[in-house]
């Protein structure tokens, strides 16, 4: 399993596909740095804080920027279309290659490769997501100062810096769970596809139709099945932390990650290798 | 005869209604160099997939060393290497990182194997070069190399000389000969039937998913009806006598010499024809008939049928 595991790494490492997603992150945390230094946007909000005696200068800090890279679009487009295109390559990426054929030859079980790649593309999405959060976090540090968070999720919420940090970490790691659940997909639509991009499409297909269906009302006995359901993680910077609500985001990515990459190890184990 | 090494037993694939292999059976023993010959489209790459387990048969059995592919996998394809189809790697990576990861995936292999798998294919001079920058001919070297990186006891070649410049086939062939010195196994797919009747020792013809023929090369090319030279004092007269024979067909006429195709039954037949015609018949002469003939002649008939 060992050399399965570094030929996986490996290879991660060195396919230039892997450095897209970080890249495209890093500049729109970049975007976001001078956005928020340079623009207007909260200024008006921090004038109105400030006359109120509620918070005294700036709340564009680190923190504030951490949780800005939280908004939807990230949460549900980008992130989930990197995971996906990453965990997609694995096995239909390397089908259409032919390097799939070239790999089961080997005398190495089928199970185990593919626990391999699973395990290659987990470690990648979850750096990939907790990378969004130490990057606008440091990022905030060295250019906007740190400090408490101010949150505008449903009021006006001030969180000392350790609660900040700590929810900071509890919603990235809740977006980590979701990116796994989303690249499990991916891996299991690739499992039965000789086409990375069918199984791209397939997986952000899947988040963006589920989070549709969850903004309409009317598909609400729907919304407590969706996964989608679960990556929104603005009701973590309001309030108490809800301990049972957290547990069951977490409960319910994990079942879709199990289910998916249960799905995606049975189909790889027992597919024809054709191209 | 020594040990089986590789057995189809049955063995069938289909598609839907298509049946790319049906019902094949065949023996590889232990030292062979197994000529897997067929047209396009026969089934030989199907056959060379389930034979590695990359697709599962739809009914029957292969078997290596013994083991059954289906269930022990990982266990039989120990000691094999294989090169199936068009050997495909990753271009981002050089020659070396590339045998490194296919060695890892064989449990890993004797220090100096990379080198010597290189060095073996000529590729030791660019093994440091990305594997994209190489031409079809160092990726089909490359291939080798990977297919021979487990120092194998079996090796299974499909179509390997395709793409290769003249010197690169010629090296192929002593590569393959000098495997079966070593007392390795080797079951070779290819289109060249002069190329495997230069270097096999069986084979089995493929048509239409079927098995056509199988067996000794020597022998075969021996018990074959094939063609024979019958010089005579006089070409046009026994042009007309032998146009008689039942079981002799003329191929080609050169100077006194005529060349028939007739089993050996025939062959004395027509001796007998001549003589009795007043034809002076100077020498009969067997020559032997080639892989291609009887490739030819084999899948030929197949496709009347």
């Amino acid at each position: 399993m060992k050399n399965k595991l570094y030929a996986e790494y490996f290879k991660l490492l060195h396919k230039p596909r892997t450095y897209i997603g970080p890249a495209a992150m890093t500049l729109l945390v970049a975007v976001a740095l001078v956005a928020l230094k340079y623009g207007n946007q909260f200024r008006y909000m921090e004038e109105r804080l400030s006359q109120d005696y509620i918070l005294a200068g700036s709340f564009i800090n680190a923190a504030f920027l951490a949780r800005f890279m939280l908004f939807e679009f990230v949460v549900f487009m980008f992130l989930p279309l990197f995971s996906s295109m990453v965990f997609s390559d694995l096995i239909a990426g390397e089908a259409s290659d032919g390097t799939l054929r070239m790999m089961l030859c080997r005398p190495a079980s089928r199970l185990g490769i593919a626990a391999a790649k699973y395990a290659a593309g987990v470690t990648y999405v979850l750096a990939l997501t907790f990378g969004v959060g130490v990057l606008s976090y440091a990022a905030g540090w060295a250019f906007l100062g740190r400090g408490s968070l101010v949150s505008l999720t449903g009021g006006i919420w001030v969180f000392p810096e350790g609660q900040a940090i700590l929810r900071l970490l509890l919603a990235y790691g809740l977006v980590g769970l979701g990116m796994a659940a989303v690249g499990s997909i991916a891996f299991a639509v690739s499992a039965f596809l000789s086409n990375a991009s069918g199984a791209v499409a397939g997986a952000v297909g899947l988040v963006v139709f589920s989070g549709i269906i969850g903004e309409i009302e009317f598909f609400a006995p729907l919304h407590p099945f969706l996964l989608t359901t679960y990556m929104r993680v603005g009701w973590l910077f309001k309030g108490g932390i809800d301990a049972h609500a957290l547990l069951q985001s977490a409960g319910v990515m994990l079942a879709y990650t199990a289910v998916a990459a249960a799905i995606g190890f049975a189909a790889f184990a027992r597919r024809d290798v054709l191209s | 005869m020594s040990g089986i090494v590789i057995q189809a037993e049955g063995l069938s694939k289909t598609y839907g209604r298509c049946v790319a292999v049906d019902n094949l059976n065949f023996t590889v023993y232990a030292g062979d160099v197994y000529g897997f010959l067929g047209p396009n489209g026969a089934g030989k790459s199907t056959t060379i997939r389930m034979l590695t387990g990359l697709i599962r048969p739809s009914s029957g059995i292969t078997r290596i060393m013994n083991l059954d592919i289906k269930n022990n996998r990982a266990k039989a394809m120990q000691g094999i290497g294989a090169l199936v189809e068009t050997p495909s790697f990753y271009g981002c990576l050089s020659a070396r990182e590339n045998l490194n990861i296919f060695a890892g995936l064989s449990g890993g292999c004797e220090e100096g194997s990379i080198d010597r798998v290189l060095q073996m294919t000529g590729l030791a001079g660019r093994a440091d070069n990305k594997v994209k920058s190489y031409s079809h001919g160092m990726r089909q070297r490359l291939g080798i190399a990977q297919a021979l990186l487990p120092k194998p006891h079996i090796v299974i070649l499909d179509e390997p000389t395709d793409g290769l410049d003249p010197q690169g086939m010629r090296d192929v062939r002593q590569m393959i000969l000098q495997l079966k010195e070593e007392g390795v196994t080797v079951f070779l797919s290819s289109h060249l039937l002069f190329e495997v009747e230069q270097i096999c020792t069986r084979v089995g013809i493929i048509d239409r998913g079927r098995l056509v023929m199988e067996g000794d090369v020597k022998s075969l090319l021996k018990t074959e009806s094939g063609p024979v030279e019958i010089r005579t004092a006089d070409r046009e007269r026994s042009l007309h006598v032998l146009s008689g024979v039942s079981g002799v067909r003329v191929l080609s006429c050169n100077g006194e010499s005529l060349f028939i195709n007739a089993v050996p039954d025939a062959v004395a037949e027509a001796n007998r024809a001549l003589a009795q015609a007043g034809i002076k018949v100077y020498a009969v002469i067997p020559k032997n008939a080639s892989l291609e003939d009887l490739f030819l002649q084999l899948t030929e008939g197949s496709r009347e049928k």
